[in-house]
């Protein structure tokens, strides 16, 4: 061996295997699949999500159709049994002989919706009004959405959202040309009591990513306050705000339900779980088990899917604090 | 082979049948031997230590050098017993003081820690509570391992403070860590390293976050304790300069690999290894007069999961042979108290 | 100071430069506390083109906060910033936008620095793209250039800043920072974060780079050893005050104002021969509340008397060129 193979590589040629970069979807994907618990939740959560979109293909009945009871008997009826037309209800029937197995499948299904929406409007909400409180923190702009995301946080959502219903009144609104549907009042009104929650964890992982050096460096780079927010600043807080928006489905779900259970919300005859569980409300002691039964089964399973997926999705996304949760 | 030259068996395989030869001494207080330390990750198996041998004496100063993925820090943290899943010492043996601490049940080993082996970390801030002020994290210590009454316990630590010399120590025992500078926590955490009179002290990174006063500040009183307490030191650092002023001995670590160990002196006079050679010709000086360019060794420092083959320094080395990048260097003892880890440690001494 | 700033071929200039913080954070406890944090506090200097300026001090001397002030990341509470004798202090909007043309700087932490979730390639192309300075077409040649030109081959271009190791990000930062031909680079401890093997292959990086591109650095460190290779001239700051301003060679030779000597003989040299290290007592005061008269008395190792706690001791010029802000040299002024 002689000194003259000296080998020098260049830099390139040495660049050891560092650890390989996932995409957001891919490494999400590859935390929560581990976790069995929340794949549960997952398949749960997939699971009312064909049923709400193929409601109609499911439901063996029109869901506000009305049976009668044979003769002898009357409404509702047990699972099983027969009407006088000689249609079968699965689940039973209702006070006025509607099938309830097609009324909780169209009952999943607006139930579903106005949370989904709901959510939509409080995440848009919420990371405006957090995104730019983070990025002024300090200023009044600041100080002035913070205060009344305070406010709006100490009232418990529920007597929020029937104040918000009382102020805007039950049924269609009509704003000079523009016509709201009750149902989107209602999912502006959950909107409005969940968008704090929002507005806060945004304004929380907005100010922990302004202390970092990426955002000095956009800023002598040339971009203006916009630019970073949208461009550097926005896709770091993504996976923070996916966590806090599927564990808030969870409660969204619950406050739906509750506000058509109150008589707050959607309006009979459309079919919702909440409606359903406040009729059932008055066989209870008269032996209708299968009445509150079945409308509260099928909202129990959606809470549960969402609060699984939440979890294995907080443990996915951010590895670190799931292990500072668990200890 | 050169290496016989020198009287040194190897096994062909590349693996290392380290010979002691040196006589298990009283003084000797901690013997590392083959220690080989892993942790089993997603991406792979992370070899930190890889067959490591060391040992410290009663009152010296054993420097441990080394960039991030040394291994220097997973060496300490064997020692204490605190390496965790994923993480597995897989086979060696570390003596303290003839007895094995491999074999130590927890409950052992938490008599042991803190009380004969403690340990300082380097960042002071997470390595105090911050819920407790200092006094009671001092007293708490003591509490483990003395049976001391809280008055006995209250006025130790006021002593122990006035020994690592804090300003105002009976003013300070009710301060909160975050009250406290950067150079006063470290501080609360000698005295708390040495509370029990521990036999050996381990300082990683004990100043990397301070500044260059407090650094010195620090050291000073290091030196004095040593001195006062006659423990054994072993200061885990990346920072040549802090080695060559407060260490006796100094090993040089590579990629899990000691790759070199000389007395202080001999280390900075006539460095052998070439990672240690470049390191010192890399970093800038005071005392040199200033080069137009600094002659910075090529290349980064490997992962852990993907190590070259052959010697893990090869890729980088100016003086790499073939044989460097087939077969691993042995270490081997080139002089009383000098180790080398090189195929060409023959070329090198002269 | 104010004698440093009549030289004309200076292209940054600092006069009088001050930034004050609110020692609490949101307005409400403003109100109930107006404390201030002095964090620079009426700094002078300049920088000739083409040179390097050192900034030293420890952690709480104000050497960051003179950066970013100078950057126009944070607005100065007094004082100029004049580049090309023009005060940038004032500017905004589209001046402001510029100016980023102009000065650039590199960062600490290469990996708080790039954004974790962008490739190197959109990294160093977001200044062209915001400055619109290179078509489309062209985009992808340029990019390819400035990653060679930090020594970093076409592939990075593609890698997430968890891919690379932290010297690969550094060079990523410098390419960022290139990207819009600066002329005045601010240095911000890039090579702290860095390993020690990895350090001088990034000094010697911008050193090169400097011949190159002619550029004009402000390289602000803790570290001496690291300052006194890469600098024309060096500033010691102590509690947001410059205390020494003197070209590398003298004031490495020969230390004027207390702490700068104290700092040198605080540094440890690779040589087990070298002796006791110099340990200077007490630790930085307060900023809220600096020491009256000269803010390093009570730490300083040789005071002269009464006149170190009652007066605040002006700049002074010795005849080597040096400017010194010390009692022990009121005499000796040009």
């Amino acid at each position: 061996m002689s000194t003259s193979d000296v080998v020098t590589p260049p830099i390139d040629v040495m660049t050891p295997g560092r650890k390989k970069h996932r995409g957001l979807l891919e490494e999400v994907w590859h935390n929560f699949k581990k976790n069995r618990l929340s794949l549960t939740g997952g398949v749960i959560v997939m699971l009312s999500i064909v049923v709400a979109v193929f409601a109609p293909i499911l439901a063996p009945y029109n869901p506000v159709e009305q049976f009668n009871a044979p003769p002898g008997q009357h409404n509702p009826l047990p699972p099983l049994s027969r009407s006088e037309e000689g249609t079968l209800f699965l689940l039973g029937s209702d006070k006025v002989g509607r099938d309830i197995l097609s009324r909780a499948i169209y009952g999943c299904r607006t139930l579903l919706q106005l949370a989904a929406s709901s959510i939509t409007i409080a995440f848009v909400l919420g990371i405006l009004m957090g995104g730019v409180a983070g990025y002024r923190k300090g200023s009044w702009v600041d100080e002035t959405i913070m205060r009344v995301v305070d406010i709006m946080l100490s009232f418990p959502t529920l007597v929020l959202a029937i104040a918000l219903v009382g102020a805007f009144g039950v049924g269609k609104t009509h704003i000079g040309p523009i016509t709201l549907s009750n149902m989107f009042k209602i999912a502006i009104v959950i909107a409005i009591t969940y968008s704090p929650a929002f507005a806060r964890v945004m304004r929380g992982v907005v100010l922990q990513e302004m202390a970092e050096d990426y955002v000095d460096a956009a800023k002598m780079s040339g971009g203006s306050g916009w630019q970073i927010l949208t461009g550097e600043i926005f896709v770091n807080t993504i996976p923070p705000l996916i966590v806090q928006g599927s564990l808030n489905m969870a409660t969204t779900v619950l406050t739906s339900a509750s506000l058509s259970f109150l008589g707050l919300g959607l309006q009979p005859p459309r079919p919702s779980l909440g409606i359903m569980l406040n009729e059932a409300r008055d066989y209870m002691f008269g032996g209708a088990w299968w009445y509150a039964l079945v409308p509260g089964v099928f909202i129990l399973l959606i809470i549960l899917g969402f609060n699984l997926l939440g979890d294995g999705l907080r443990d996915s996304l951010d590895p670190r604090q799931a292990r500072r949760t668990r200890l | 082979m050169r290496s016989e030259s020198l009287g040194i068996s190897t096994e062909s395989s590349g693996s290392i049948v380290f010979q002691w030869e040196d006589m298990v001494e009283d003084s000797r207080l901690l013997e590392i031997r083959n220690l080989v330390t892993r942790f089993y990750t997603e991406e792979g198996v992370v070899r930190a230590v890889d067959g490591n041998s060391l040992h410290l004496d009663a009152g010296e100063t054993l420097g441990i050098v080394g960039e991030s993925g040394s291994g220097k820090t997973v060496t300490a943290l064997s020692i204490m017993g605190l390496i965790e899943n994923p993480g597995l010492i897989e086979s060696g043996s570390i003596l303290f003081r003839g007895d094995e601490l491999l074999e130590k049940t927890q409950q052992e080993m938490l008599e042991i820690r803190g009380k004969e082996i403690a340990m300082v970390f380097q960042d002071p801030m997470n390595s105090l509570n911050p819920t407790l002020t200092v006094g009671d994290q001092i007293a708490r210590v003591l509490h483990f391992h003395t049976s001391l009454s809280r008055r006995e316990k209250k006025r130790r630590a006021i002593e122990l403070l006035r020994q690592v010399e804090m300003p105002e120590p009976e003013k300070r025992l009710g301060n909160y860590p975050h009250q406290l500078s950067g150079g006063m926590r470290q501080r609360v955490l000698i005295a708390m390293a040495i509370s029990c009179n521990p036999t050996v002290v381990i300082l990683d990174e004990p100043t990397t976050a301070l500044d260059v006063t407090i650094e010195a500040q620090i050291f000073e009183l290091v030196d004095k304790l040593k001195a006062q307490f006659d423990m054994g030191i072993i200061l885990i650092t990346h920072d040549l300069a802090v080695v060559a002023n407060s260490c006796d001995r100094v090993i040089v670590m590579y990629a899990g690999r000691i790759v070199e160990e000389a007395p202080v002196i001999d280390l900075y006079e006539n460095p052998l290894h070439p990672y240690t050679r470049g390191l010192l010709n890399s970093i800038p000086q005071l005392d040199k007069e200033k080069q137009e360019r600094l002659p910075s060794i090529p290349g980064e420092v490997p992962e852990l999961i993907t190590l070259p083959e052959g010697c893990n320094f090869s890729p980088r080395c100016k003086y790499a042979v073939e044989k460097c990048m087939h077969d691993d260097p042995p270490i081997i003892k080139i002089a009383p108290g000098r180790r080398l880890a090189c195929w060409k440690a023959g070329e090198f001494i002269e | 100071m104010s004698s440093l700033n009549s030289n004309d071929g200076s292209l940054v200039e600092v006069i009088g430069l001050k930034k004050y913080f609110p020692a609490r954070g949101d307005w409400f406890a403003q109100m109930l506390d107006r404390r201030q944090i002095k964090a620079v506090d009426g700094i002078s200097f300049s920088v000739p083109t083409g040179t390097t300026l050192g900034l030293v001090g420890e952690s709480g001397s104000g050497k960051t906060t003179t950066g970013r002030l100078i950057a126009r990341l944070t607005k100065p509470t007094a004082g100029q910033v004049r580049y090309k004798s023009k005060d940038i202090a004032p500017v905004s909007g589209r001046q402001l936008k510029g100016l980023r043309r102009s000065v650039q700087m590199i960062f600490q932490d290469p990996s708080s620095s790039l954004n974790r979730r962008k490739t190197a390639g959109q990294i160093v192309k977001e200044p062209l793209r915001i400055h619109e300075l290179v078509s489309k077409q062209a985009m992808e040649s340029r990019l390819v250039e400035l990653m060679e030109m930090v020594g970093l081959s076409h592939h990075f271009l593609n890698r997430y800043p968890h891919e690379m190791s932290g010297g690969q990000r550094q060079r990523v930062g410098i390419a960022r920072a290139l990207a819009v031909e600066p002329e005045f680079v601010i240095c911000d401890e890039p090579v702290t974060a860095l390993d020690v093997s990895i350090q001088a292959q990034i000094l010697n990086l911008l050193m090169d780079l400097q011949d190159q591109l002619d550029l004009t650095y402000l390289f602000i460190a803790h570290d001496l050893s690291v300052v006194k290779h890469v600098s024309d001239r060096v500033a010691v700051m102590y509690l947001g005050k410059i205390v020494e301003i003197a070209d590398t060679d003298a004031l490495f030779s020969d230390p004027k104002h207390p702490y700068s000597r104290a700092l040198l003989g605080a540094i440890p040299r690779p040589d087990p021969r070298a002796g006791k290290r110099m340990v200077l007592h007490g630790e930085v005061p307060s900023p809220i509340n600096p020491p009256s008269g000269c803010r390093f008395h009570p730490r300083c190792p040789e005071q002269i008397g009464e006149i170190c706690w009652q007066k605040e001791p002006d700049g002074i010029t010795l005849p080597n060129g040096t400017s010194v802000a010390c009692h022990l040299y009121a005499d000796e002024g040009r």
